[in-house]
């Protein structure tokens, strides 16, 4: 009963998958392009963010700049992938429940024998894989095209940022789902869920030089995922319960919520 | 949700007491009534009268507020969806998936009920003359209706809720569905058959319920229904006939006289009427039952359900 529903799903999003691909891939692409010179000019480099007040060097992680590490996380870990991975779990997950709703096409679907849970369960399953394998892409990626431009990183390193960016996508991608389970309407989950990773993204960003984003920081998926620094320290196993967990609950929600609905005709 | 009697074996479809509240509307109000094992009901009621919420009721797709509904026995809100393998739902405003193929619309349907349903689903598709091979999105609108029509009946199932069957069919197609539901009844189906085309009510129906503001306004045969409604009965006679003899018959209203013609509406039985025609020479007798259409329109115009 699975694969049909599975198959299909991935199948309506496979032009989406693909360009995510592509443009994963092409950002990866430039930035190691970039990367030689860069490793070229390391002390100027150094002496550059130098020249910038603390603060802001904290603000954009400029600290380490000049290294492959450094630079990796400024250019693509602490903001740009991150943010795609979001966009993906977001749009994805706003989309799970409220597909069928608008397209007019939940009526059939819902006579069937098969119950509501199980095809949220299966939604949300392809949710997660296509997050794995965009974060798999990631890895890959990274992997293959950082020794052309001597840049030596360990593969675990690569896919525990990979990991962490995945989890990124996935806690806001669940709460997507579970708005638009709640609310029926698309437009609504992708605000909500949107909004909310801005407010945790700008809570992160600014929590070095404010205090009390300082302090709310460590309840902050973000500093979970993004700021968990896996590209240089590993895996952190209690971020990643954090982020499992947060991403967990609202999956069962999204059922529970969905289970419960009315299906407008 | 009240706690449901025992439902009634011989009956495919137990309704009982249902309610559908949204905040303070009344969707559908205390409606009970039940369906035989083999019938087809036939579910009138002009626009937002209930019908189609009552038939989401009955897959589950809104929630009951109060009351209960059964399909063979099993209460539809905690049976699980193990119940909807021998129901076939046809909804009012289907939605396909307009990138798939009509075939691949139907295999994907197939394999959601763990079924191989090729052979129907050909079977059907030559029958509506559809061409599998064609996207959805390319297809007209009563082509579209021809696909949701098979997807309700290529499984065989032993319940078929149809929500304007033939909406947007040829008169050609609308006759081979007629036909295909026929053929279900034979098999033993039970159909519940929301239209608003009351003639094919009338040809397929065993019986009529009738929803007028959420509520039950009457269900009856069909049969039962039109003798409970007046019928007009023209009395051709040699000559002019005083009318007065027959106003005073029991039942009989509104005569009229026109030279040789003499015109009256008749509820219920026609004997008197017919043995003082025949003292009076009566030449010929016409009589024109009212048709479906009249008894809705008398029923959700006034109210009036008739004489019991």
């Amino acid at each position: 009963m699975r694969a049909p529903l599975l198959r299909k799903t991935l199948r309506d999003n496979a032009r989406g998958i693909a360009g995510w691909t592509l443009g994963i891939v092409a950002l990866v692409a430039v930035q190691l392009s970039v990367f030689p010179s860069v490793s070229d000019t390391t002390s100027k480099i150094v002496d550059f963010a130098e020249a910038f007040p603390e603060v802001f060097r904290k603000i954009f992680r400029l600290e380490d700049y000049g290294s492959a590490v450094g630079y990796l996380s400024t250019e693509l870990f602490s903001a740009s992938l991150p943010l795609i991975f979001i966009a993906v779990g977001v749009t994805w997950g706003a989309r799970i429940a409220t597909d069928e709703l608008e397209q007019g096409t939940s009526d059939v679907l819902y006579s069937l024998p098969l119950s509501r849970a199980h095809v949220m369960w299966v939604r949300l399953a392809a949710m997660v894989g296509v997050l794995i394998f965009l974060g798999a892409i990631v890895t890959v990626s990274l992997a293959i095209g950082g020794p052309l431009v001597e840049m030596s990183i360990a593969v675990s390193r690569l896919a525990a940022a990979s990991v962490s960016i995945a989890l990124a996508g996935l806690i806001f991608g669940s709460l997507a789902a579970f708005v638009g389970a709640a609310s029926g309407r698309r437009s609504v989950a992708l605000g909500i869920g949107l909004t909310v990773a801005i407010a945790c993204f700008v809570v992160y960003s600014l929590a070095p030089i404010v205090e009390v984003m300082d302090d709310v920081n460590p309840y902050n998926p973000m500093q979970w995922t993004i700021g968990a620094e896996s590209l240089k320290d590993g895996i952190d196993t209690w971020y990643c319960i954090a982020a499992l967990a947060t991403s967990i609950v609202p999956m069962f929600a999204t059922i529970i919520a969905f289970d419960r609905r009315d299906l407008a005709a | 949700m009240t706690m449901c009697a025992a439902p009634r074996e011989d009956h495919a479809i137990d309704v009982r007491e249902a309610t559908k509240r949204y905040g303070s509307t009344l969707g559908v109000s205390n409606v009970s009534f039940a369906v035989r094992n083999g019938e087809i009901l036939g579910l009138l009621g002009p626009n937002g009268s209930g019908k189609t919420t009552l038939l989401r009721m009955m897959l589950g797709l809104i929630s009951i507020t109060s009351g209960s509904i059964s399909i063979f026995g099993r209460d539809v809100e905690s049976a699980g969806p193990d119940l909807r393998e021998s129901i076939g739902y046809l909804p009012g405003n289907i939605g396909l998936y307009d990138q798939q193929t009509v075939w691949q619309y139907l295999g994907f349907i197939a394999a959601l009920r763990r079924l191989n349903l090729d052979v129907p689903a050909r079977s059907l598709c030559e029958r509506f003359d559809l061409d599998p091979s064609r996207r959805i999105g390319e297809l007209s609108r009563g082509m579209k209706q021809k696909v949701a029509v098979i997807q309700a009946f290529m499984h065989a199932p032993d319940v078929l809720l149809l929500d304007e069957p033939t909406s947007g069919l040829d008169p050609l197609v609308q006759r081979e569905f007629e036909a295909l539901v026929d053929e279900t009844r034979l098999r033993g189906a039970t159909i519940v058959l929301s239209s608003h085309v009351l003639a094919e009510v009338e040809r397929l129906a065993d019986r009529v319920a009738v929803m007028r503001d959420g509520r039950l306004a009457v269900i009856d045969d069909v049969s039962m229904l039109k003798s409970r409604f007046a019928r007009r009965i023209d009395l051709e006679f040699p000559t002019r006939v005083d009318p007065k003899p027959f106003a005073t018959l029991a039942g009989v209203s509104d005569v009229q006289v026109t030279q040789h013609l003499l015109t009256c509406n008749v509820v219920g039985a026609e004997t008197d009427l017919l043995r003082l025609a025949v003292e009076h020479g009566v030449v010929g007798v016409h009589t024109h039952d009212p048709s479906l259409n009249e008894i809705f329109l008398r029923i959700v115009g006034t109210n009036d359900t008739g004489a019991n």
